[in-house]
């Protein structure tokens, strides 16, 4: 069990630049999810440390061993694939006794650890079989098992559970977490799904074209992400953005057909700029639908309705953009019928249209 | 009613493919020499038979073929795995341009690729010959073609050189067909290159050594041109091997009685030799599904 970190990487393929300056640690025993849209250059970064592929400059350091240019059979890790990698023409016992036989573990031994391994993910009835007869979920058991069998210092993980159907994945997911806390082994978890990421991690490192864009704990990124991109990836469905007017003589937001009074937090957090355009950013789960106008509220009108059974997801007009709202399952609304959005002013994000920074982001 | 239908291409089919091992089948019982009239020949039952097994040259030709397939596959199929695995650990930028070099011998027709062996093996003009002598290692180039033991495994090498690519190409698909993962895979469960190659790539690659080794052999089994061209079966009948052997029968004895049997006796072992392989192949096929 170990740190690992990774500093100052870059990989450059011949027109990509597929890791940018990409620095950071995963913690001790902790299960970091790396996350991103897809071609981000998650799969690259975790290569990366595997040592199936040499970063272009930059340093990777396992414990306090550095590990760039040690082959990846020297780096003590576990990898498990999302095409689960597992060796067709071996019995799923020699597929799990594979690495303590390529490490030289006396017979008696591997014998001892397959079994016990086959314990823990109840796969012991399957020793016998080939991977051919094996279902997906008995596939995905049988490389996590050849992972966890030799005890190594970090688990690497590509999307291990995108080729399970939707509710066996959520199954494995939670086994997976529960797996990771018992055996307490540094974990490098990838997925380009953000709920997958939440659920799982410890940690979030959010990726996107190379670049990482920020990195904390779930409910961290949740409430205060730092860019436009990262507030629109985490969470689901994601934030509504809206352009809007800051007017600073008015103290207020200026949007189409609505006019948005700010706070003294606000206005605080604006003090020194000067008037133009923001964008206004807040999450679905954060406005309040009326059909009757009040102070202060952005007129909307109904443009669609999904009912979700817990309750409805609603899209909205305001002008020319849609923004999307909760409503409760039994309220009786018509298609293009006026509603008034309340934003209270906690739940609100700025951000600045150049840097797509968060206006209330502090380092 | 369907039949109707298939009728014309089975007669196709047995007329083209059947007729001649059928009709090759029939002379073997007569005896037929400077015609192939059976009709008015004499019946001798298995008299052309028993005249092939107790022919002398019959059983060096047959022993000569036997140890040529086996010598030329298995240095094929070392070389040719070799050949397939430096192909394969290469850049794929350069690994096209490595397989179409590979692809020349195995490219030139084996009658062309026999003359131009004959030549470098040549005893006055043969570069092999003369380098030999530049080393200073012989005092007269050596009797390549001409020497029996020479003249054998001259044959050998050449063939090795024709054939040693085509098996490194088709091993090369083998290799290529593996998925990735599976590679890395090994490679992070902390095996080395040879356990790898021991454990993984050898065993995934079985089925396409196995089928790639069946096909050469049969090939090897009826070999012709390189005996033909590079020593006419010489010296003496040394190199004959059963292919050349039966067409000397037919051709230049014209007995076509005897070489019937002949033919048919080659035929039989090809026939052998590829049921008892593609038993083994389908067995080892399996996993692969
Ligand atoms: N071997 C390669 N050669 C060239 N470009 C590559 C190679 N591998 C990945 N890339 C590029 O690098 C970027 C990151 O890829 P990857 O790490 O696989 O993304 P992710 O796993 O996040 O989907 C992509 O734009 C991809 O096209
Ligand atoms: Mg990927």
């Amino acid at each position: 069990m170990s740190e690992v970190y990774v500093e100052e990487v870059c990989k450059q393929y011949r027109e990509v630049q597929a890791l940018d300056n990409i620095t950071c640690t995963f913690e001790d025993g902790q299960l970091t999810v790396l996350v991103g849209p897809s071609g981000c250059g998650k799969t690259t970064l975790l290569r990366t440390i595997a040592g199936l592929i040499e970063p272009t400059s930059g340093a990777i350091y396992i414990g306090k061993r550095r590990v760039d240019g040690v082959p990846p059979w020297e780096r003590n890790i576990a990898m498990v694939f999302q095409s689960y990698a597992l060796y067709p023409h071996m019995t799923v016992f020699k597929n799990i006794a594979f690495p303590l036989e390529a490490t030289r573990t006396p017979k008696d031994e591997i014998k001892r650890r397959v079994v016990e391994t086959a314990r823990i993910l109840q796969i012991e009835n399957l020793l016998d079989r080939k991977p051919r007869e094996l279902s997906g979920g008995q596939m995905q058991r049988v490389a996590l098992g050849r992972a966890i069998v030799r005890k190594p210092e970090v688990f690497l993980m590509d999307e291990p559970l995108s080729n399970l159907d939707a509710k066996l994945r959520v199954v494995m997911r939670a086994e997976l977490k529960h797996l990771q806390t018992q055996l307490g082994v540094t974990t490098i978890y990838v997925t380009h799904d953000q709920a997958e990421a939440m659920t799982l991690a410890d940690k979030l490192i959010v990726m996107n074209a190379g670049r990482i864009q920020q990195i904390g704990r779930p409910e961290e990124l949740y409430r205060h992400p730092r860019n436009i991109f990262v507030a629109g990836f985490i969470g689901s469905p994601p934030m509504n953005f809206i352009e809007v007017q800051y007017d600073p003589t008015a103290r207020a937001l200026v949007g189409t057909g609505f006019q948005y009074p700010l706070g003294p937090r606000w206005l605080d957090l604006l003090r020194n700029r000067p008037a133009g355009t923001l964008i206004l950013g807040i999450r679905p789960e954060s406005i309040q639908v009326s059909n009757t106008p009040s102070p202060g509220v952005v007129p909307a009108s109904v443009y669609v309705m999904e009912q979700l059974g817990r309750e409805i997801l609603l899209d909205v007009k305001i002008g020319p953009q849609t923004l999307r709202a909760f409503v409760p399952a039994d309220t009786r609304l018509q298609m293009g019928q006026d509603v008034w959005l309340q934003f209270h002013e906690d739940a609100l994000y700025l951000f600045d249209p150049e840097t797509e920074v968060s206006l209330s982001w502090k380092e | 009613m369907a039949v109707l239908f298939i009728i014309p291409a089975l007669i196709f089919v047995t007329l083209f493919m059947y007729y001649p091992i059928v009709q090759t089948f029939i002379y073997s019982f007569f005896s037929l020499h400077r015609t192939a009239d059976w009709l008015n020949a004499q019946f001798v039952g298995l008299q052309n038979y028993i005249a092939v097994m107790k022919s002398e040259a019959f059983r060096g030709a047959f022993g000569f073929t036997l140890y040529y397939t086996v010598m030329t596959v298995a240095f094929e199929l070392a070389i040719g795995l070799g050949m397939a695995i430096a192909t394969f650990s290469v850049h794929p930028r350069l690994r096209g341009i490595l397989r179409a070099v590979l692809v020349v011998p195995w490219a030139i027709p084996p009658i062309v690729s026999a003359m131009l062996w004959r030549w470098l093996f040549h005893a006055d003009a043969g570069i092999f010959g003369y380098l030999l002598m530049a080393t200073g290692l012989v005092s007269r180039p050596p009797a390549f073609l001409t020497d029996p033991t020479l003249a054998v495994h001259s044959i050998i090498v050449a063939s090795v050189w024709k054939n040693a690519s085509m098996m490194g190409i088709l091993l090369l698909a083998g290799l290529a067909s593996i998925p990735q993962d599976i590679y890395d895979a090994a490679k992070v469960d902390g095996a080395r290159t040879w356990f790898r190659f021991r454990r993984v790539t050898l065993p995934l690659l079985l089925p396409t050594i196995l089928v790639t080794v069946l096909f050469r052999s049969l090939w090897a089994l009826r070999m012709f041109e390189e005996s033909y061209g590079l020593t006419g079966g010489g010296p003496g009948t040394t190199t004959d091997t059963l292919s050349t052997f039966a067409y000397k029968y037919f051709f230049t004895y014209a007995r076509f009685g005897v070489g019937s049997a002949y033919a048919m006796v080659i035929f039989l072992m090809v026939v052998m030799v590829a049921i008892v392989y593609v038993n083994r192949v389908k067995g080892n096929l399996r996993f692969k599904e």
